[in-house]
């Protein structure tokens, strides 16, 4: 049986990133199990990517195209828990035709990785209704913007 | 006392916070319900510094009252700072005055709120101790 290869870097290891925001938790971010909640995470997934489109000058974008997220994916890792700051690390992955790949990861206070996301955004002119190509000039910004984080 | 709630002197506790995007409405305002959350966590902040555990076993504090007064969008990305002090404290009630500044130091909006300390057994208002009063009065 064929097996997917390891990702690397390790996506644990914030180290691997090239890009990291910083979020303050919320007393309403709880449950009742006085857990982080579960959504809780995709929203602070959410906000780092939009922050490391920010600093790629990406954010915000044009009114009538840009990307539309088509794909999330959370696997939890640890429980997280208020009063804390956490850390929310961004990549890509890969940049297709179409759409990009993200990978993110969340840490705690103390670094440990509470949560890694997949996330894949679909490049759209919002009139037609459907993904467009990448144009190239979004695409050498998204492009050097992967190849920095294999630098590091 | 009326306390104009504008004027940063009036609080010696502050708390920060980091907008975030999913924080926005359709119109790209923060949305006018992510401030009562916020003055929320300010208020949590403001017992920790008060040094009163308001999870204590027996009694809690349950919300009667909050009302806030809107002066200005506050714009993402950026930071809320967060006043908070005690206004008032009743017999088993306590009121709080607040307010919220951007990063550029902007008064962006304003919040009373009212707590009433509760048994949790039996959810009857609960007054408070005579010495913890004076305390928090002193703050």
């Amino acid at each position: 049986m064929s097996r997917e290869p390891l990702e690397t870097p390790d996506p644990r290891d914030i180290a691997g990133y090239p890009f990291v925001d910083e979020q303050i938790l919320r007393f309403a971010d709880q449950d009742v199990m006085h857990h982080v909640n579960n959504v809780v995470f995709a929203s602070l997934f959410e906000t780092g990517r939009i922050s490391f489109w920010r600093v790629l000058g990406l954010f915000p974008w044009p009114t009538d195209q840009g990307l539309m997220l088509v794909r999330v994916a959370v696997d939890y890792m640890r429980q997280l828990h208020y009063p804390g700051t956490v850390r929310i690390a961004s990549r890509i992955r890969r940049v297709g035709t179409a759409s990009v790949s993200l990978r993110q990861a969340l840490f705690n206070e103390t670094g440990e990785c509470c949560a890694l996301a997949e996330t894949v955004s679909a490049h759209a002119i919002y009139a037609e209704g459907r993904s467009t190509p990448i144009p190239e000039r979004l695409k050498q910004i998204l492009e050097s913007a992967m190849a920095t984080g294999e630098s590091t | 006392m009326t306390a104009d709630l504008r004027d940063p002197a009036l609080y010696r506790h502050w708390h920060e916070d980091v907008l975030r995007f999913g924080d926005m409405d359709m119109v790209w305002h923060i949305d006018h319900a992510v401030y009562v959350t916020l003055f929320q966590g300010a208020r949590i902040e403001f017992w920790k510094w008060a040094k009163h555990d308001i999870f204590e076993p027996e009694h809690g504090l349950v919300m009667v009252h909050v009302s806030v007064d809107y002066h200005r969008g506050i714009e993402f990305p950026g930071r809320a700072r967060i006043g908070t002090r005690i206004l008032k404290i009743g017999n088993s009630a306590v009121t709080y005055g607040q307010a919220m500044f951007d990063q550029e130091g902007h008064l962006c909006a304003t919040c009373e709120a009212v707590n009433v300390r509760v048994a949790l057994k039996t959810n009857a208002p609960a007054p408070w101790p005579v010495e913890l009063k004076t305390r928090l009065l002193a703050l």
